[in-house]
């Protein structure tokens, strides 16, 4: 015995607690997959190749741009430095289409369904609901219609998108509708499952529309329930459920969704839909104050269903290019502010966006003009 | 003594001696223990793949820490670890870009960040007083529960309470270094005290720990491991 060591050699029980603490994931530990990818996606900036690249992207990530330099650094230094930013951003933009494999398409469909493909679309002739979700008859053809153009495809992205709407490279607007896998149950059976919109505003509603088939043919009167897993929790419950039409068909809707979601129909005897994911985007405001601090301008920010601590980044367009000027973690009251230099941000227009988490997609705000000093 | 614990306590026994293995690695145990050895090469390629914007490699990498980030920020007391947990992959995401290092010292990185974001919810929330959420770990910080659980067979949230039950300051050291894996040294450079005092703190945290009736418990009841034998359910 190691005299040095507080008890005997041999000790079971530590060695089994140890084990367990580093054992592989409990149930609900890994239940924020889906988001986390989808987190993944909606940040991951691109990979430093070369040392110039490097020093420009960090230096960029500082929440500094073109403007900053102009705001810090004499005329000829500023310029020399927002060449080296651009070509840096180049090259690291390149690399970054460049670097990004071939994705690997079932989790990436999996996935970013909620990107915005709410699947094929479905005749609502159905009766009957309960819960917290609440069958839907043809107006979820309408939702369902609406969900590409309310897509994230119109945002620009977050460092530096277009203005004028071109979509980020994760915000594909490409996609084509098709219904999530169907998994065969019981008897042959299948059940699709497809969010009529995402992502949706928070608080709104979202309707889970839904196909029995079996034999290629729709199955009618059965009632299908709708779970709910948000994310950020653990565990599914069920909000709502409907049942079949003659077709097949079913919808369910979901209101007042603040979190992101994943949704799974379930018709009993085994047979399920696979996850329907659906991102909320929260909603974020920006009011300016000029001249609330001598020659400098207050822009408030204010958002609901974020919360503390989320980051939100101050942009400011530049010639059609929304750029990253600052970027800040959002309060205890999820508000933050920014003071703006009107002198040298005159006549230019500032927006700021809320960064996606696992609990919530981007959102961008509206848009404020910065007017000259008075 | 076996393997697992004997690697734990074998490095407090250097206690005394302070720094003078500073630069002794990990043992190998401690990564055979926290299932990471064999997972090495795979982790690094992911980060690799992560780093380069491949969901697939984050998704590997996200895999294989979240549950031990999950575990480390229960055990340090934090009050929503999955929101903590969020933000902090949000910001290794942010910044994966400028990191550069190998698996191990993304583990390093990600627990730093991890306490990090911990201590910034803990202020916020002091100076934000809210409504108590309940959460597992409150639940279970009952020490009947606990002894519960172990006779049932010790679950991860069982052990996680038995770890919270230390001292913050032992707690943490046992958590980074049994769970998140990492070397003493770079326990004392996360929690910004000499290797020595980390090795003090995880002396008498083990000491204490195996002084526990509930561990002993483990240690006598063969069939308790069964608990350990967790299914993957997501």
């Amino acid at each position: 015995m190691n005299p040095d060591l507080p008890f005997p050699d041999g000790d079971p029980g530590l060695d089994q607690l140890f084990r367990t603490l580093t054992s592989g994931p409990a149930q609900g530990e890994l239940a924020d997959q889906d988001a986390a990818l989808a987190m993944f996606r909606a940040n991951i900036k691109p990979p430093n190749r070369t040392a110039a690249g490097a020093s420009a992207t960090r230096t960029f990530e500082r929440g500094t741009s073109r403007r900053w330099f102009r705001l810090s650094f004499s005329p000829g230094l500023a310029l020399a430095a927002a060449m080296v930013v651009a070509l840096g951003g180049g090259v690291a933009a390149a690399a970054y289409t460049d670097a990004l494999p071939a994705p690997v398409q079932t989790i990436v469909h999996d996935v970013f369904r909620f990107a915005g493909v709410p699947g094929k679309r479905h005749h609502h002739s159905t009766a009957g609901s309960s819960g917290r979700g609440q069958h839907q008859g043809g107006a979820s053809q309408g939702n369902s219609a609406g969900a590409h153009s309310h897509g994230t495809s119109g945002k620009p992205s977050p460092t530096s998108g277009h203005k004028s709407g071109s979509p980020s490279p994760s915000h594909s607007p490409s996609h084509s509708p098709s219904p999530s896998p169907a998994p065969s149950g019981a008897a042959g059976a299948t059940l699709t499952a497809a969010a009529g919109k995402s992502p949706i505003a928070a608080d709104g509603q979202v309707v889970i529309e839904g196909q029995l088939m079996r034999s290629g043919s729709g199955v009618a009167g059965i009632t299908v329930k709708l779970a709910e897993h948000l994310a950020g929790t653990p565990g599914w419950r069920v909000v709502g459920s409907g049942k079949t039409s003659a077709s097949g068909d079913v919808a369910v809707t979901v209101p007042a969704l603040t979190t992101n979601a994943g949704f799974q129909l379930r018709a009993g005897d085994g047979v399920h839909s696979a996850v329907v994911h659906v991102v909320v985007t929260p909603a974020i405001t920006i009011t300016l104050k000029p001249g609330a601090l001598a020659l400098r301008d207050l822009l408030s920010v204010a958002t609901q269903f974020a919360h503390p601590g989320n980051w939100v980044e101050l942009q400011a367009d530049e010639d059609g290019v929304w750029t990253t000027l600052r970027e800040k973690r959002l309060n205890a009251a999820g508000a933050t502010h920014f003071y703006l230099s009107g002198k040298n941000l005159k006549g230019d227009e500032v927006q700021v966006v809320l960064l996606a988490t696992l609990r919530h997609g981007e959102a961008t705000s509206n848009e404020a003009l910065v007017p000259p000093p008075t | 003594m076996t393997a697992v614990a004997e690697a734990a306590l074998a490095e407090t026994a250097f206690a005394d001696t302070a720094l003078a293995d500073t630069a002794r690695p990990c043992p190998p145990v401690c990564h055979s223990f926290t299932g990471m050895a064999s997972n090495t090469d795979v982790l690094a390629d992911a980060l690799a793949r992560a780093s380069a914007g491949d969901e697939a490699g984050f998704l590997a990498l996200w895999r294989a820490l979240q549950p031990r980030l999950l575990r480390f920020l229960r055990v340090i007391g934090c009050d929503d670890p999955d929101d903590v947990a969020s933000e902090t992959w949000l910001q290794v995401v942010r910044d994966l870009h400028k990191f550069s290092g190998g698996e191990e010292d993304f583990r390093r990185w990600l627990f730093t960040i991890g306490r990090h974001r911990a201590i910034d919810a803990a202020r916020a929330r002091s100076r934000r007083p809210a409504d108590p959420v309940s959460s597992g770990l409150d639940i279970l910080a009952d020490s009947q529960l606990v002894e519960d659980q172990v006779l049932d067979g010790l679950s991860v949230q069982g052990a996680v309470a038995l770890l919270a039950g230390l001292s913050r300051d032992q707690a943490e050291a046992v958590a980074l270094r049994v769970i998140a894996g990492l070397d003493t040294p770079d326990v004392a450079r996360i929690l910004g005290k000499s290797a020595g005092a980390v090795r003090v703190a995880l002396h008498r945290g083990l000491k204490t720990l195996a002084a526990n009736p509930s561990v002993q418990a483990l240690g006598a009841r063969p069939e308790a491991r069964r608990g350990a034998q967790l299914e993957e359910v997501d």
